[in-house]
């Protein structure tokens, strides 16, 4: 029997629904994966030791790593979808990208920096930026609050509080992450967080 | 891919018949049901290890979320007032990006789209899904339109037969003449003139017939005459120099 055309009308706005909702989770996996990709490639952070001893020329292996990924990704958006869609789904990478190097201080096992370690990491911020930059359109303000964040380990604790009173660029779990880690001129201080709070409260 | 094609090429082969087109959105409908579903067993084929999917599975918060990113509003043309600049970015910190920083172990390779073809095939499955939807939805909006148009078309026809009725004051129709000297019923005719113009003919009623309706269509036509007000024999200016 011949379906009614009322029948078909439900059957087709079903279908509708379900080719949309499937067609977004698709979207949406695409997007997380793509951020995903970059935090994995960033956990390698974890492990790096940073206390170097000799001056790198190149930035650590897996930013190199990092930069072919998303440019061969890039390659497949670029084929397969509208550049608008290409753009979404790297879409605010470079912010998270520049944030998860500053937010990973903590997670690091080694806890040690040394001068080479700290331009290792600025070398590879700026790495990352500048393949980065040929992808999408990018802010090279956050690469630059990396390497302003890491330079703070150079500085001694005193330089540090005075840094603290002036600079409102980075928060205070971030400013005690750098106590916890211990520079090339500066040691591990117990009271160091203590002051550090009230620095920040009396603010 | 190939039953994508054949759904496309029956959509516009419909979208051309006038006769049939039911049957093969019928057709259309059943290839459709099988192409959502081999899309929807080569994604969860896919998807069963990766940590995209899975998390946007177990977090319903995080998939209205990211409805309410601007950008993906932007894309889509939805409506800007539903865009959460707020709720999307920290539903994705808080699924995805603190999840990740802080793990103790890493994630696993197959954790992510690892090969370029599942990659593109995900792409593709996406892009040929929205098509299709948008397909779809022109095709019910049309079939709706198509229903609302005959609805009306009754209602128009039913309404003139009640309204002829009423006139002639009488539950049996008035028998009229027809062209031949015979008698027919009111029924109001519609013809072609050949140049796609249709015509209205309404049978004449007989000749010693007293009826409402012959008082109607013998009433003469009274419409005021249009008067020339001293304004509008004034000359506009032009719009255009």
């Amino acid at each position: 029997m011949a379906m009614k055309s009322s029948d078909i009308n439900i059957g087709m706005s079903n279908y509708f629904q379900l080719f949309q909702d499937l067609s977004t989770k698709i979207f949406f996996a695409l997007k997380i994966d793509a951020r995903t990709r970059c935090l994995t490639h960033l956990d390698a952070m974890k492990y790096t030791n940073y206390f170097c001893p000799e001056e790198s020329i190149e930035p650590e292996k897996w930013t190199s790593k990092l930069n072919l990924d998303l440019e061969n990704i890039q390659s497949v958006y670029k084929k397969y979808l509208p550049k608008t869609k290409s753009d979404y789904l790297f879409e605010g990478l470079g912010l998270l990208i520049s944030e998860s190097m500053i937010n990973i201080l903590p997670k690091l096992r080694c806890k040690i920096f040394n001068h080479h370690g700290i331009n290792l990491i600025k070398k590879s911020s700026l790495a990352i930026q500048q393949n980065l930059s040929d992808l999408v359109p990018m802010k090279e303000l956050d690469f630059t609050k990396v390497r302003n964040y890491y330079d703070l380990l150079l500085l001694t604790e005193k330089e540090l509080f005075q840094n603290v009173n002036d600079k409102t660029e980075f928060n205070l779990a971030q400013f005690k992450s750098i106590l916890n880690t211990e520079g090339p001129n500066r040691a591990l201080s117990l009271s160091a967080p203590l002051t550090l709070v009230e620095l920040w409260s009396s603010k | 891919v190939n039953l994508n094609m054949w759904v496309r090429e029956l959509f516009k082969i419909s979208s051309i018949l006038t006769s049939n087109r039911d049957d093969l959105l019928e057709v259309a409908e059943t290839l459709l049901k099988r192409y959502f579903q081999e899309c929807k067993q080569k994604f969860n084929d896919l998807s069963m290890n990766l940590f995209s999917v899975q998390t946007l599975i177990q977090s319903p918060a995080l998939y209205a979320a990211l409805k309410k990113d601007p950008s993906w509003i932007k894309i889509y043309g939805y409506d800007r007032r539903l865009a959460s600049t707020e709720e999307f970015k920290n539903a994705l910190e808080t699924y995805v990006d603190k999840v990740l920083i802080e793990s103790i172990n890493p994630l696993k390779r197959d954790a992510l789209l690892n090969k370029p073809t599942d990659l593109i095939l995900l792409t593709n499955i996406h892009d040929s899904l929205e098509w299709l939807s948008v397909q779809i939805n022109t095709i019910s909006h049309w079939k709706y339109y198509k229903e609302i148009k005959e609805l009306a078309t009754n209602w128009k026809d039913g309404f003139l037969k009640k309204k002829r009725k009423s006139i002639d004051g009488a539950s049996t129709p008035m028998p009229v003449e027809d062209s031949n000297g015979g008698e027919s019923s009111p029924i109001i005719k519609f013809s072609d003139s050949g140049d796609g113009i249709q015509q209205i003919t309404i049978p004449l009623p007989k000749k010693d017939a007293i009826s409402p309706w012959a008082k109607i269509r013998d009433q003469p036509i009274e419409a005021p005459l249009p008067s020339i007000t001293p304004w509008q024999q004034v000359s506009f200016p032009k719009i255009h120099d």
